[in-house]
């Protein structure tokens, strides 16, 4: 391994970290932003009687939103399970990341699959203007396109950890121990 | 390929994905597109479109906003002084009681329990102080751990419960229902554990020394006093659930508010406290709700393949009593709870034993409590068992060790399901007393 293709792996793992740091941050104003919304309706309903009208629709992006922003993030935290015992046993060698390249590879084709299809469906839905039948008459394309942007986060983040594991450090492979 | 090796092969696909050690969601997303692709033949952009309308789908469900929400509030009161009021509030009435302050474990779970959605949130937090505590008083280390780890697990038992939230919009069973389901089981299961430290402190009083500690009833009213606030989040919380004038995401909102107000009343709130609390949750919830996901779509893909269909024809071709197939069922989640986290087993497992259950004659919302008991029997079991992994982190003992020392309550939480499977009446009284059917 010569030192330029090492330092472009660890700038572009950097950037995959930003990236992921990103996600995490708009996940959580998202999940601020739903409790506001749902304290609002409380607010709403009990005090004048009224309703938002969308808070069960609004909610159900929000769910979905930040729970895929949130991927890149806690697949570098260790936070996303995965069963170790094998892994474990393996240490640091050449089988070890034989078998982590598979991991990864896997994942990656889990989740690049689904984004195209998120992705087709998204084009589909703005060619056609296609809108909500609610009273928010969101563009159908929109809410989606941000649990596509989080599998597009956590794809950048995938491809940063097959590079590092590629130049030999398995060392970011931490399970999610500590997490339920 | 006749219909049940196509089963069969579909669930060695999952062991293999697993066992290589795919992160779940994507093992689990996986098994369905291999499957539909493999034993079926369906071509990709089929499987694409059947991805694209499940994961959406299921992740848009805004039933599923109770679970991060609660999170919160639970991470925002792990990093509070929680810990040290539960177990200064509980000390003093405990200590006279045979096993003394090892009841601060199980009445302190107990009660976090009822603010928290989680069981690492509970451990970690009541274990915080009295792992410590307990020591330093020279109790039986092994009691010490093996109550704490039994204790915690109640987290997924006690409401609110992300394992309820989860079990509700998988089976399309009303939360609030399940929610109230939880309650007597829970403090069933804490009778017992309490009960066994009585017992093993009366037959060996050297497992739980009394110290020096006196308490007067000045000291029990100050308890009291410690315990207040958590006491009002619990009245706030359930109240608002059971008198049904708020939904759980809308009770997961009031409890959260409430939590950050007694935090910032307390002079405890700081950026740094409030951001970790907001990272932790998403942490968990990413690696919840996308497993949730990616399992909807395997259901799906199961579905197509007839899998529960075959498996429970199958299993009623054999004519077993109601009472065997809970066994086989139970010994089945015992064996899985061993490889895989709670979580994982009940979106996989679902779509299976339910509808089988529920075609014997058991209730729905019965059967949430059975598998979250199943669920904790796994938390506390190597060699994956999360309680396990919470105590070798704060205690720094071996994974061996707390494993011998779960074990009677591992036993004890056994005997809650028998009792539980007994006298269903036990989960189903409050639910149907409260929102009477």
């Amino acid at each position: 391994m010569n030192s330029s293709s090492a330092r472009f792996i660890r700038l572009f793992d950097r950037f995959a970290r930003f990236l992921s740091a990103v996600g995490a941050v708009a996940a959580g104003l998202i999940l601020l932003a739903m409790s506001l919304h749902i304290l609002a309706e409380i607010v709403l309903r009990t005090l004048f009687l009224r309703s938002t009208f969308v808070l069960e629709e609004m909610i159900g992006y929000g769910v979905a939103a930040m729970s895929f922003l949130g991927l890149g993030y806690a697949l570098n935290t260790g936070a996303l399970i995965r069963m170790n015992l094998v892994l474990e046993k393996l240490g640091d060698g050449l089988v070890r990341r034989i078998v982590e390249v598979i991991c990864i590879i896997s994942a990656g084709i889990f989740t690049g699959i689904a984004a195209w299809y998120f992705y087709v469906n998204a084009v589909r839905d703005f060619m056609r203007g296609h809108v909500s039948e609610t009273l928010s008459e969101t563009p159908l394309w929109l809410p989606p396109s941000i649990m596509l942007l989080g599998m597009l986060v956590f794809l950048v983040q995938l491809l940063a950890y097959l590079l590092r594991v590629l130049a030999g450090d398995v060392s970011f492979a931490p399970s999610g121990r500590e997490q339920e | 390929m006749g219909p049940l090796e196509v089963a069969m092969a579909t669930l060695g696909l999952l062991a293999l994905y697993l066992t290589l050690g795919i992160w779940v969601f994507a093992a689990v997303g996986l098994v369905g597109l291999t499957a539909l692709h493999l034993l079926l033949g369906f071509d990709i952009d089929r499987i694409g479109a059947i991805m694209r309308g499940t994961m959406w789908r299921s992740a848009s469900t805004w039933e599923l906003s109770a679970v991060p929400i609660f999170v919160m509030m639970g991470e925002l009161m792990f990093r509070s002084d929680m810990s040290e009021r539960l177990f200064r509030g509980l000390s003093p009435w405990v200590a006279r009681v045979p096993g003394g302050l090892l009841h601060t474990n199980i009445a302190g779970c107990t009660v976090f329990a009822a603010v928290s959605g989680s069981t690492t949130a509970t451990t970690a937090t009541v274990g915080k102080i009295t792992t410590a505590a307990l020591a330093e008083r020279k109790y039986d280390r092994s009691l010490a751990v093996g109550s704490l780890a039994g204790a915690g697990s109640l987290g997924l038992m006690i409401p609110p419960s992300i394992s309820f939230i989860i079990y509700g919009v998988l089976s399309e069973t009303s939360i609030a229902r399940l929610f109230a389901a939880g309650v007597l089981p829970g403090l069933l299961i804490a009778g017992l554990y309490s009960g066994y430290i009585g017992l093993r402190a009366t037959m060996n009083p050297a497992l739980a020394p009394r110290g020096n500690d006196e308490f007067t009833a000045i000291d029990r009213l100050k308890g009291l006093l410690d315990l207040l606030p958590v006491t009002v989040l619990v009245i706030v919380v359930l109240g608002s659930l059971y008198s049904g004038i708020a939904t759980p995401s809308e009770a997961a909102v009031v409890g959260f508010l409430g939590a950050l107000l007694m935090v910032l009343f307390t002079g405890q709130l700081t950026w740094k406290i409030f951001v970790d609390s907001i990272a932790g949750t998403i942490r968990i919830t990413t690696m919840g709700i996308s497993i949730l996901v990616a399992a909807n779509f395997m259901s799906s893909a199961m579905a197509y393949l007839h899998v529960p269909q075959e498996i429970a024809r199958f299993i009623v071709s054999l004519g077993l009593s109601p009472y065997v197939l809970i066994l086989l069922v139970a010994a089945f989640y015992v064996i899985l709870g061993l490889f895989l986290d709670g979580l994982s087993i009940m979106v996989m497992t679902l779509p299976i034993t339910l509808p089988l259950v529920v075609s014997v004659g058991f209730d729905p919302v019965w059967f949430g409590v059975f598998i979250v008991i199943m669920i904790e029997l796994g938390l506390v079991t190597p060699p994956i068992g999360f309680n396990l992994f919470v105590l070798q982190v704060m205690t720094g003992h071996k994974l061996g060790f707390i494993a011998r020392a779960a074990f009677p309550f591992f036993l004890l939480l056994c005997v809650a399901a028998v009792i539980i499977t007994a006298f269903p009446e036990i989960a189903l009284w409050l639910p149907d007393a409260l929102f009477n059917r």
